[in-house]
């Protein structure tokens, strides 16, 4: 190890440019394998833990061998190893909370390895066996502060917006924020959701919202798990500062073709998975989902009347209904195919788009005696703004303790707002007939590429020792812009405005070793080295995790971490309501944003197993960048210019906070308690300190699902927060504009004068929403279940921001005091629907 | 219970709270503020002939209190479109200033500005302080101060340097503009200083009454120059259609050089702050340009103009 390490040093000190050092992992890694294959002189038994009914892995099942202290725990994939068995015979148990004990009489002879498929049957009844559950063994074998992981079952209890929703569920949880009902986007410890890494399957998803993020993209039903880091996360993953959530898909039943679907009020989802067939070596699993709404084909079937065109000789023309011409949907493939034991390829796809459409004409004559006029007038608004990504991960078990995977994946993020109007003209008359056309036409585009290659190495050295390292090289293409274009029959005119268009490369090695120093004290440190293309140094990031168990229940943790991010959004920082990202790399001559993470925590699991956890963090943000908004004209090298779009003020950061999370996984009431005290500052150079717009002091919310029957569930969620900042207005003050041509006239502007940046608050945020699911249910030989789910209960008014406006004294036209009104976020909502299942 | 009847009564539950709890419309409320009220300026050197120096002071206001007051209509016309008539009103701020000590001065010359109150709406140059005619010639390259005591409010003072007065060279420039070929435009250079350059049609009463007000493409523009560079060559515009004019109109070309403090607050304007687009009206942080213990600006501007014609 230790040359292993000298060779990593010297070669990155001596060559730092992105692929030089991609070329010398690759020896690195193959040092690593060969290392592999020392002579055994002990036994070792590996393999996969996978549900019987669906053949889906079975995450943190304990697998053990009865009566010695040698044992695993199986990781997200299911897999799992124990290492360094003594000959012998040996009673193999695998268990897991909510299925039933498997049991395997063993024996080993020295140096042998033994592979296993341990299939868990799910039982409904607890049996007097003694199972561990998940939350027991992430408490004794996680060294990372601030993650959670939620299954399918835990993000379906909390009641819904309408539909389940992964980040509805997360914005639950201490330490993250959220800036209005209108947005499931993620504010973790201060950093704003573009400092969160989204991946699905490992792929990063740009913009993953719906309808401006009322919704996320990720249909819940494919969904098998969520990892959530919300700080100090290791060293594996890089490129952001913030958060990590890694969406893990279900793999698809290995065993038989099922499927599922949801009605519900805006969309209906559906879900089919199923096995491919086993030919030699070969055997898979599939999975395909899908979800569209369908509130613009329900408002053209009701055929609402909304008027009718018409010309101006008041005859009547056409009737016009009402139309919704919005819709988004997202589809998700995802395939796996096992090639023997030692080698997995999975194929994921995911597709969403929403869409905004419409068109229309009006046709006009005017007709003096003299001659007519016809004017034909079309517009249309074609807008598709969404996600796009495939993924194909290989998988090879080099060895039962080395576990290799490489990702290639391209994910692509494009907004493409098109909007043009027409008009065709003819004028006649006795004498003469004339023809006019002229077309109008606006575009703005945003589009993002990204193309990465990753490959990671996991080895399990030892029972002291895994090690992990590997390589990511993340080509990204960022193209921004604006075109504008007029025609005529004879003349065209094509402008561009803006076009900003970079092309990055992040490429990184990271190495990290998971280190049980003893039984009490792990540790877990990392680097992360980067070369970002459009600089010239290396970015270095360490990070380290401790943990010291006290006792069986209690243990105390560790972490700290740097953390870079290569690229940022242009985005309005005050904006109420965001529709769209328009992302770009860092510019060249800004410098990578950086955060510092430290986070103390101490966790407690009780006998129950329910999780106590109380974390306090501080992060410092250096190098952020905030978009220059309202300023018209800059300096740039002496020479006066329109400001472009990527103008920034440089935003310095600290966040620091206190959390508390009570956790309960198992049993007929689950759920969690989750307080947080945080305090974020952001620092421009014009505005000075202020607490960002999504910064909310108190958090206090309370997340409850109740089986009380095995056909009726009841879910409820309580959330009260301190409000979130705004700037006030003060008083009102005269501005000047300026007329000077043929005259010179300079006319007063009423404007308001507003205190300082954010240094107000909204009254505090209060919401109950209350779920019920009735299920177990047939209709024709579907099994189905009903919910109904009741938002803000209270109809409590939360204001996501207020209108103003100017009393007028009817008596005289003189203009009076001022008053406001909220903007409220989700008022009482009632939702219903259907799931079905077969 | 079995779930029938947990389903039964979860829904008269939920028509109960449908039935006691709409979306309620939300209430107006009054705004109060306690803003200490400062002054609120606009100071103008003017080296230009046919514009006056003057000193507009109000004070900011507070949320509650009456603001602007309607001393006229401007216009009032029919929008077929809306079926709606218009009224264009014309406002006067309602916290004028007008018993302040107004004192501008250069050296060891020293003028009183002197309120001259509106008397008729269209009186735009009014209801601010001037000083009396013939009494106050700015100069250029000139450093001017500016006193201003209120009774009630803390004093304002100003300070700025008068640009020089531009030239347009008139012979280099030519005696007509069209609007799709680039026009040449030339001044005496000054070194460091902006200018703000200007084209637009006279509209003679004679034009006006044949044609009524058009605006005709290619024939306005303004531009933001560095007066160092002597010259700027406005390009051709993009039009869809010809002019509808046979003759040609008059045109009047027109330079400005602008003070530091003017161009601070009239062209790189404000860095917008906070942005809300609900606000009925735009926001500030209260800017002082030139000026201390108030909000507003004192700044100066120097001015040249020759009249040239459009081509149809």
């Amino acid at each position: 190890m230790y040359l292993v390490h000298r060779y990593i040093s010297f070669r990155i000190m001596q060559h730092y440019s992105g692929m030089a050092i991609m070329k010398k992992l690759f020896i690195v890694l193959s040092l690593f394998m060969l290392a592999s294959v020392q002579a055994q002189e002990t036994a070792t038994i590996s393999g996969f833990i996978r549900e019987d009914a669906t053949g889906e892995p079975v995450a943190y099942a304990n697998v053990f061998l009865a009566e010695t202290a040698l044992g695993a725990a199986s990781n997200v994939d299911g897999y799992f190893v124990i290492t360094n068995i003594p000959a012998g015979n040996y009673d193999l148990r695998a268990s897991m909370m909510g299925f039933g004990q498997y049991r395997a009489a063993i024996s080993l002879t020295f140096g042998q390895t033994v592979r296993l498929n341990i299939r868990l049957k799910e039982v409904s009844i607890l049996t007097d066996e003694v199972t561990v559950t998940a939350e027991r063994q992430k408490f004794e074998r996680t060294i990372e502060s601030s993650n959670i992981s939620l299954d399918i079952r835990e993000i379906n209890a909390a009641p819904a917006f309408i539909e389940a929703d992964v980040f509805r569920t997360l914005q639950m949880l201490p330490g993250v924020q959220t800036s209005s009902d209108f947005s499931s986007a993620l504010y973790v410890r201060g950093s704003t959701p573009d400092q969160n890494m989204i991946m699905l399957d490992g792929i990063s998803v740009y913009n993953p919202y719906h309808l401006g993020g009322i919704f996320s993209t990720f249909n819940t039903d494919a969904i098998k798990e969520a990892d959530f880091h919300a700080g100090g996360f290791p060293a594996r993953y890089g490129g952001r500062m913030g958060a990590i959530l890694n969406i893990i898909n279900r793999e698809g039943n290995t065993e038989r073709i099922t499927g599922s679907g949801n009605v519900s009020l805006i969309s209906t989802k559906g879900l089919l998975e199923g096995p491919i067939p086993q030919w030699n070596i070969f055997k898979g699993s599939w999975m395909i989902s899908g979800r569209r709404t369908y509130f613009d084909k329900i408002i053209d079937l009701l055929h609402i009347p909304i008027g009718s065109s018409g010309d101006n000789n008041g005859d009547t023309g056409e009737q016009i209904y009402l139309s919704f011409p919005y819709h988004f949907y997202d589809y998700q493939i995802k395939t796996n195919l096992d090639i023997g034991f030692d080698h997995r390829l999975t194929y994921t796809r995911f597709y969403g788009d929403d869409i905004l459409d419409f068109e229309g004409s009006d046709t006009e004559t005017y007709d003096n005696g003299e001659g007519s006029t016809e004017t034909e007038t079309t517009f249309g608004l074609h807008w598709p703004w969404g996600n796009h990504t495939n993924g194909l991960t290989w998988r090879w078990i080099v060895s039962p303790t080395i576990v290799a995977k490489t990702f290639l994946s391209n994910s692509r993020y494009r907004f493409d707002f098109d909007f043009s109007v027409e008009e065709i003209s003819d004028y006649s008359t006795i004498d003469s007939t004339e023809h006019y056309e002229i077309s109008y036409g606006l575009g703005l585009y945003d589009i993002i590429k990204d193309n990465t290659i990753e490959t990671e190495v996991i080895w399990k050295l030892d029972e002291q020792h895994s090690i992990s390292g590997g390589f990511q090289v993340k080509e990204v293409n960022f193209d921004l812009g604006m075109g504008f274009n007029i025609a005529t029959l004879d003349t065209t005119l094509n402008l561009q405005p803006l076009e900003l268009s970079n092309k990055t490369r992040e490429s990184s090695v990271f190495l990290q070793d998971k280190w049980d120093i003893s039984p009490l004290l792990k540790l877990q440190g990392g680097l992360r080295v980067t070369d970002y293309s459009l600089h010239d140094s290396l970015y270095i990031e360490p990070r380290l995790g401790l943990k010291y168990i006290v006792s069986h229940n209690i243990s105390l943790k560790f972490n700290w971490g740097r953390y870079h991010q290569f690229l940022t959004t242009a985005n309005s920082p005050d904006e109420t309501l965001r529709l769209v990202d328009l992302w770009m790399g860092i510019p060249e001559e800004y410098p990578a944003s950086v955060s510092e993470h430290s986070i103390a925590g101490i966790e407690y699991l009780s006998p129950k197993d329910i999780l106590f956890r109380v974390e306090a963090y501080y992060k410092g943000f250096d190098n952020m960048l905030t978009l220059k908004q309202g300023e018209l004209f800059s300096e740039n090298e002496g020479e006066l210019e329109v400001t472009p779009f990527n103008e920034f003020w440089k935003t310095d950061a600290y966040a620091y906070g206190l959390e508390l999370l009570i956790k309960k996984s198992t049993g007929k009431l689950k759920g969690w308690i989750g307080y947080t005290f945080a305090r974020t500052f952001y620092k421009t150079p014009q505005a000075g300190w202020y607490a960002p717009n999504f910064d909310r002091t108190h958090t206090l919310n309370i997340v409850g699902n109740y089986n009380f029957t095995n056909r009726a569930q009841i879910s409820a969620s309580l959330s009260n927060s301190s409000g979130n900042p705004y700037t006030p207005i003060i008083g009102r003050i005269y501005d000047w504009e300026q007329y000077l041509s043929i005259g010179s006239f300079w006319n007063e502007k009423g404007s308001y004068l507003v205190g300082d940046k954010n240094s107000s608050r909204y009254s505090s945020y209060f919401r109950i929403d209350l779920g019920f699911t009735s299920k177990t249910k047939e209709l024709f030989g579907l099994k189905y279940s009903k919910y109904y789910q009741l938002i803000n209960i209270s109809n409590h008014t939360n204001i996501m921001t207020y209108t103003y406006r100017t009393i007028i004294d009817r008596s005289n036209g003189n203009k009076l005091g001022v008053q406001r009104r909220p903007v409220p976020m989700f008022p009482l909502i009632f939702t219903f629907g259907v799931k079905f299942e077969f | 219970m079995n779930s029938n009847n947990l389903s039964l009564r979860i829904w008269i539950i939920i028509l109960i709270l449908i039935t006691n709890s709409c979306y309620a419309p939300q209430e107006w409320e009054d705004l109060e503020s306690d803003l200490e009220p400062v002054l609120n300026v606009y100071g103008l050197i003017s080296l230009d002939p046919d514009v006056n120096s003057f000193v507009r002071i109000y004070r900011t206001t507070d949320l509650e209190e009456l603001s602007a007051i309607l001393v006229g209509i401007d216009s009032i016309w029919y929008s077929e479109e809306d079926d709606f008539w218009w009224i264009d009103s014309i406002y006067e701020p309602a916290n004028i200033i007008t018993d302040a000590v107004v004192t501008v001065w250069s050296g060891e010359d020293s003028t009183q500005f002197h309120y001259v109150p509106r008397e008729y709406s269209w009186e735009f140059d009014k209801n601010n302080y001037q000083a009396a005619e013939g009494l106050f010639t700015p100069q250029a390259n000139t450093s001017y101060h500016l006193s201003i005591v209120a009774p009630g409010f803390d004093t304002v003072t100003g300070y700025l340097t008068t640009p020089e007065i531009p030239v347009l060279i008139d012979s280099l420039i030519q005696d007509s503009v069209s609007r799709d070929q680039p026009y040449e435009i030339f001044w005496q250079t000054i070194s460091e200083t902006k200018g703000f350059i200007s084209g637009s049609l006279i509209y003679e009463d004679q034009f006006v009454e044949e044609n009524g007000f058009v605006d005709i493409c290619g024939a306005w523009f303004e531009r933001v120059v560095d007066l160092d560079d002597g010259h700027y060559t406005l390009p051709p515009e993009f039009c869809l259609s010809d002019t509808g004019f046979s003759s040609p109109i008059p045109y009047y070309l027109r330079l400005v050089s602008m003070d530091e403090n003017y161009y601070e607050y009239f062209i790189l304007g404000e860095t917008g702050d906070y942005s809300n687009f609900l606000l009925d009206a735009e926001t500030t942080i209260g800017r002082a340009v030139g000026i201390e213990g108030g909000y507003g600006l004192f700044g100066a501007i120097g001015s040249h103009a020759i009249e040239l014609t459009f081509l149809p």
